[in-house]
């Protein structure tokens, strides 16, 4: 995400009626801004019902249709005195 | 058969789950507001007999759980297409009329499994806040402010500082071919308070949190997946969204402390939530301190980086509650 200035898209005298916060908007190069951040690809799936069907990127090197079948279930809760991280 | 309401486009939650419900052949089907208006698929809600028939069949028993995820986020989109910009005051009344719709269906489907319920999909960031507070959970103090005196007064009252951010959603502006303006989370400094007017639109200020990491947990159903996202860097940002994809940010497994568990789960009964992602820090002091909850936040950036397969969670959660539909 590659964030150019902290600015805003509004002039003074609106800006003088609106919450504070429109005046310390992030503005980003566009095609840096991602839903998460996570590479998108964009297709149609009549499967899923769906126009714009957006496919995750793996984030690993590795088989999707592998790992998950090895995953544990959730972590049990340590106790309130376990070491931090 | 599971019912997925959801948006038509660009929605990074709703997909994964699909590709699990189609791979262990669950039969599903998925609406988004659009097929309700746009006239493609004819329909009839029989109000007087509370059901629905699409092509002249019933589909009120059909339907054993509903997945309700972003459906509703794109009724500006919709309502502004139908109007085409002709008449402004007509967008509210198509809206209006779009929402007595959905509150009818709701009632026709309220006693089906609902993951999300109807009306819980947008719920109030500062009743949150004390709803949290009454469970147990640290939260920051927090203010809704009008004036740059009473601004002053509680930046001095508090010495870790302020931050400002929206009452409600996140919000941001697309400019076609441009660049793109977001609403994060803004530190209001000595500095920035001298711009402020002396008097303002209802603004939120709260209490900073000096934090050691922040947290991000996937609530659902009595499970937390907690993901801790370290950041190495002694200059990073106010709001995490910035350094997400900063080199020295990780994301990482966590437990929860067995107390903090307890009191998300007895938080997330309480606001009437089955599902939401919850956003945490520790603080400096040891603390978990409660930000917010998202009924229908965004969860697959930590699930592909702890592994945690959330998409296959929740699909397995889905199925399972059409078996104890059908027993």
């Amino acid at each position: 995400m590659h964030v150019l200035d902290v600015s805003t898209l509004f002039e003074p005298e609106l800006l003088d009626r609106l919450p504070i916060n429109y005046r310390y908007m992030t503005r980003l190069e566009t095609s840096t801004f991602g839903e998460h951040f996570i590479g998108q690809r964009f297709s149609t799936s009549t499967a899923h019902y769906s126009r714009d069907f957006i496919t995750q990127g793996l984030y690993k090197p590795v088989s999707d249709w592998v790992y998950p079948d090895f995953l544990p279930p959730p972590l049990a809760p340590l106790p309130d005195d376990a070491p931090d991280i | 058969m599971i019912l997925v309401l959801s948006q038509q486009k660009f929605e990074p939650g709703t997909d994964p789950v699909l590709n699990w419900l189609l791979y262990n052949r669950i039969p599903f089907v998925k609406v988004t507001l659009q097929d309700l208006v746009d006239q493609r698929v004819s329909y009839t809600v029989d109000v007087d007999n509370q059901d629905v028939f699409i092509n002249g069949r019933s589909v009120r028993n059909d339907v054993e759980v509903i997945w309700h995820r972003r459906f509703i986020i794109d009724l500006h989109r919709v309502s502004r297409q139908i109007e085409g910009g002709s008449h402004p005051q007509l967008r509210s009344e198509l809206e209006l009329e779009i929402r007595e719709l959905l509150h009818c269906l709701s009632a026709i489907f309220r006693d089906k499994t609902w993951l999300t319920p109807f009306d819980r999909i947008g719920v109030s960031k500062l009743t949150m806040l004390q709803q949290a507070r009454a469970h147990g959970l640290a939260v920051p103090r927090s203010k809704v402010l009008t004036a740059r005196a009473d601004v002053a007064h509680f930046l001095a009252d508090t010495p870790t500082g302020l931050i400002s951010k929206p009452l409600s959603d996140g919000r941001s502006y697309y400019l076609h071919e441009g660049d793109t303006y977001v609403v994060f989370t803004n530190l209001i400094t000595a500095g920035s308070l001298n711009e402020l007017p002396e008097r303002f639109f209802p603004s939120l200020f709260q209490e900073r949190v000096p934090a050691r990491y922040e947290l991000r947990v996937f609530y659902l159903d009595g499970n937390c997946y907690t993901t801790a996202i370290l950041n190495s860097t002694a200059d990073k940002n106010v709001d995490r969204k910035l350094d997400s994809t900063a080199s020295s940010t990780h994301y990482v497994p966590y437990r929860l402390p067995d107390s903090v568990n307890w009191a998300v789960d007895a938080f997330m009964r309480a606001s009437g939530l089955n599902t939401g992602s919850l956003d945490f820090i520790r603080s400096d002091t040891g603390a978990y301190v409660f930000l917010e909850v998202n009924p229908v936040g965004q969860y697959m950036a930590e699930s592909e980086k702890t592994n945690y397969k959330l998409d296959r969670v929740i699909a397995t959660w889905l199925q399972n509650q059409t078996a104890h539909a059908c027993s």
